[in-house]
């Protein structure tokens, strides 16, 4: 027999029971109660007996499907602080577990813990270099002596407490532990003040006069010699240039005083000077400038008092001719 | 005599012998034990044993809804059902048939000797 609605007694029941059984999967509360309602509804209309208790019923439901019976009464605390202390105290242990029982895992823990003394090293420098960040930030000077042995102490004691020394017996784990997470929050500050110190050194280095460029430059690349060719693609030669200003276009600068200059190519020493036609420090506007002949150097590679000359070598012996140049001279 | 505890034994035997032939769901279940004479059990453990079976493989369960009233779940035997209840029916017997007898005809305790005993 079957009726269309169902008392509302039969729906608060069957509420009532799967409430009790709500600490199951609710899978498992589905499959207990799945068609409850119809059931109770039919047993009523059979003149069934009428409801009783929904948690008797509940256990008995779970009796029957080999279910274990409810937990102790009394709702759990929303948070079993003994059990998330247990948990805590047992996670090293399980983390272990798990990384033991996967080869590959294990391999790279076993590599980890052998590169432990590299941590503890950098661990001291990161702890020393974090208390000089505020030096690192606003000094140029050079780094001093002190800083040096401080960060050689810092090494030391931190590769100590890597190892279990020097440590009181309150915070043997502790203290390590909170190093550490000092160095690593320490880390990102300490690079910037590094960085901040490092660039300023250099634009302190390049800041001073040693280090100006000085003389024609192509491109911020020292030139040291000028060949110039004529309209027809000839090599000229006691060619005399002036910039805009009318300064010579010195290659070594205006305040050169040797009587070379030289430097290093891929091919070795070299050394020039201004031509005879414009001897001495008014010639270094004068090209091609003339190589000392390394035939003369002294035993040390270096050029000698009043070294001879010879033509420096030109990356060209002839350039194209110019169009109009040639033409014009065919003509005359 | 209670037989509440001698059928909590067999209560799965039961169960799957009333829907050997036909499914049925919870409480049409509950219906044909009672037709076959065990009353004493609540509903609650019939349907808790249903889903037991379920639960170990014996039985196949589906959903039919119907108009207007609540859906009901059927359950149905499957081989392994079946199997299991052949073997349970045929251990039933042979222990009945023990029990039977052994009421039947109370067998004298053979005596034994005691060392040093004479005949």
């Amino acid at each position: 027999m079957k009726t269309l609605s169902i008392d509302p007694a039969i729906l608060t029941f069957a509420a009532a029971v799967r409430d009790a059984l709500d600490d199951l999967p609710a899978d498992d509360i589905d499959d207990l109660t799945d068609g409850l309602e119809a059931d109770l509804n039919e047993q009523a209309a059979d003149g069934g007996p009428a409801l009783a208790d929904p948690v008797a019923y509940a256990d008995e439901l779970r009796a029957a499907a080999g279910l274990a019976p409810r937990a102790a009464a009394g709702r759990a605390p929303l948070i079993d602080l003994a059990l998330v202390r247990a948990n805590l105290r047992h996670a090293p242990d399980d983390l272990a577990r798990a990384i033991r029982s996967r080869p590959g895992l294990s391999a790279i823990a076993d590599l980890l813990i052998s590169m432990r003394p590299v941590w503890w090293t950098i661990r001291g420098l990161v702890l020393v270099g974090a208390l000089t960040i505020e030096w690192l930030a606003n000094s140029a000077q050079r780094v001093p002596l002190w800083l040096w042995i401080a960060a050689s102490v810092g090494v030391v004691v931190s590769v100590q407490w890597g190892r279990g020394r020097w440590l009181p017996t309150r915070g043997r784990r502790a203290i390590p532990f909170v190093a550490s997470v000092i160095a690593v929050l320490a880390i990102i500050p300490l690079y910037i003040g590094v960085t901040t110190y490092v660039s300023r050194q250099f634009a302190e280095v390049y800041s001073g006069t040693g280090f100006e460029p000085t003389g024609l430059q192509l491109d911020g690349t020292p030139i040291t010699n000028v060949f110039a060719y004529g309209p027809d693609g000839e090599l000229l030669t006691d060619v005399q240039l002036f910039d805009q200003d009318g300064s010579p276009l010195s290659v070594v600068g205006a305040d050169h005083a040797g009587a070379f200059m030289d430097g290093y190519t891929d091919e070795g020493y070299f050394a020039l000077a201004p031509r005879d036609s414009a001897p001495g420090a008014a010639g270094w506007n004068v090209f091609p400038l003339v190589t000392l002949d390394p035939q003369y150097f002294d035993e040390g590679g270096l050029p000698s008092v009043n070294n001879p000359t010879i033509e420096s070598t030109p990356p060209f012996e002839r350039a194209q001719p110019l169009v109009g140049a040639v033409t014009s001279d065919v003509e005359r | 005599m209670d037989t509440t505890q001698l059928l909590k034994g067999v209560l799965d035997v039961a169960v799957l012998a009333v829907i050997r032939d036909d499914d049925g769901y919870g409480y049409d279940i509950v219906r044909r034990l009672r037709a076959a004479g065990i009353d004493e059990i609540g509903d609650a453990s019939v349907y808790g044993t249903l889903r037991r079976l379920f639960a170990a493989g014996m039985l196949t369960s589906y959903v039919v809804p119907s108009e207007g009233g609540p859906h009901r779940k059927y359950y149905g035997i499957n081989a392994q059902g079946r199997a299991m209840l052949a073997a349970h029916a045929a251990d039933w017997n042979r222990f009945a048939q023990t029990m039977s007898t052994l009421l039947d005809e109370p067998v004298a305790p053979a005596r034994v000797r005691k060392i040093g005993e004479n005949k």
